[in-house]
This record gives C-alpha cells, structure tokens and sequence, in this order.
C-alpha cells in the first residue's frame, strides 16, 4: 500500500457524499477510468445511484478489501450479503452495472437466477412485471413443445 | 415498477446462467424472452459459458426388458471409487435388436446409431438436456 492514502468523495443521486478510500473505490471500473483519465478534480457525481443503495456497495467493496479475510469468511458475508427484498436485489444490480463491478454484478446476477430458476412463466410475469404478448394458441403451441419441463 | 425491469444486457447476463430446463419454460414468458433464448447467439454463448463439469454420462442396458439407460453421474475427487447418482435421462427410442451404438458426442449433442448387426437401420441426434431429437434420413446409397 502507497504511503499517501488519497480519498476520493462521491456523491449519490439524493446529494449524500460518501468520502472514500481510492482503492478501495477502483473497485468500480467506471470510477477507475475517471480516476485515470484524471478528470476527477474533487466530487465524483454517480446520477444512477442513490444513498442507501451506495452504502450496501461501499459495505461490500469495503468487506472484499479487508486486508488477511478468509474465503470462508468472504463467502459466508457474501452469503447473507445477496439475502435482501427483491427491490433493494434489483438496485445493487443497477449500481453494479453502473459502477461497472463486474465481481459483484455475476455474483447479483447468480442470486436472482437462484432465485428464479425454479419458477413457473407466470410467477416470472408476476415478478418481473412482464406482460404476456402470446396469444393463448401461441403459448400453449410452444409449451407442448416442451411439455416436460413443466412437470 | 418500470417496463422494463432489467436492462437488456442484464436480463442476457441472468439468462445466460439459468439450466437448459428453466430456459425451455421461460420462453413462454413473452415474445420478447422467446427470440432471445432461441436466438444462435444466446444458445451458442450459453453453451460457451456452461462450465466443463465432473459428470460422466453412463448408460447400461438390460438384456432381458431389452431397455437402455442413460444417467448423469457426478464424479468427485475427494471419493475415488463413488459416483454421485445425479440424473435419469429420459430415453425415448427403440432399437430394432439390441442397442444403440454410440458414435459420438459434440457439444451436448449425441450421435446414436442402431447398426450393432451391420446394417444401419436408424441413426440419430440426441439433444438430452433439451430433449429433442431428429432421425437423420438413411442414405440411399448402400456401402
């Protein structure tokens, strides 16, 4: 680790400014590029991201930084990390994409996929809020097609 | 909630590490699901990302109800003589006498033959994680 510690501020949607560790914060490669391309004079704005969305990443940046933690012990946060209400789930994947993590975005992605991957078309519909744009004749063609994974 | 929940390029990620079971009821979900999981660029990354696993694919036939079985096995370092019973495929054809040959496999994809007394009577393509096939048409030329 460098001597001078340099701290960057980013500031959330609803105005919150967060004061961070640089390398911690070059977890997000879209901060990365900014801090390399040096147009970082002194507020980083991050217009896709609200406060208390933004402390949950900074508690999981802050976590996968941790100097001699354990993978056990990483996982198991991770773990309870990803056990959140769908909406907050769907928040920190935005984030994630924005901040452009690629690390926390597959692990989100994989949690949301856990989530789903036993669930019926119509529970997706229901969950995702997706209308169904098949004609009943359409829909029934294709799921005769593939009537056992429906069993 | 927004029209669209996920960004495209997120509902790809997602998508893309669902099993082949999920995929084949999700395609119901709306047109727009349908052309992107049925589209050869989504199945080929599929196939791309689908880590290279321990499971071994283990068939044994019973001579006297004349039925072949086709299983996933998980083979596991920490157990060198245990396999792990995973899964049943379901088998859907019939052989004439006795059974298939297996010619081959590529990329999930089974080539089965039933020629085991000379004469190929039937060969076939044998997808079993989607559970589809197509008899190849039997050349007319014989050898």
């Amino acid at each position: 680790m460098s001597s001078s510690t340099k701290f960057l501020t980013l500031k959330t949607c609803d105005d919150k400014k967060f004061v961070l560790d640089e390398a911690i914060a070059v977890r997000s490669q879209t901060i990365k590029n900014m801090v390399e391309d040096d147009c970082v004079s002194n507020v980083i704005p991050l217009p896709n991201v609200d406060s208390k969305t933004m402390t949950k990443v900074i508690e999981y940046w802050k976590k996968h930084s941790e100097e001699g933690i354990s993978k056990d012990m990483l996982m198991d946060f991770d773990k309870a990390f990803v056990k959140v209400h769908h909406s907050i789930l769907h928040a920190l994947i935005l984030a994630a994409n924005f901040l452009n993590d690629k690390e926390m975005l597959d692990m989100m992605c994989q949690e949301v996929v856990d989530r789903i991957k036993g669930k019926t078309p119509e529970e997706i519909r229901k969950e995702f809020d997706i209308k169904n744009d098949f004609t009943p004749e359409e829909e029934e063609e294709i799921r005769k097609e593939n009537a056992w994974a429906f069993e | 909630m927004a029209d669209s929940y996920f960004l495209p390029e997120i509902l790809g990620e997602i998508l893309l590490k669902l099993p082949a079971k999920s995929l084949l009821r999700f395609i119901t979900v709306c047109e727009s699901w349908h052309s992107i999981i049925t589209s050869f660029p989504f199945i080929s990354a599929h196939l791309a990302q689908t880590p290279h696993s321990d499971t071994l694919f283990v068939r044994f036939y019973v001579s006297t109800s004349h039925r072949e079985n086709y299983s996933l096995f998980q083979d596991s370092n920490n157990q060198p003589f245990y396999l792990n019973f995973t899964l049943e495929l379901n088998f859907q054809f019939n052989c004439q006498l006795g059974y298939f040959r297996i010619v081959g496999s590529c990329n999930g994809i089974m080539c089965l033959a039933d020629d085991l007394f000379g004469e190929l009577q039937s060969l076939i393509l044998w997808n079993p994680s989607i559970q589809k096939f197509i008899a190849l048409p039997m050349p007319s030329i014989k050898p």
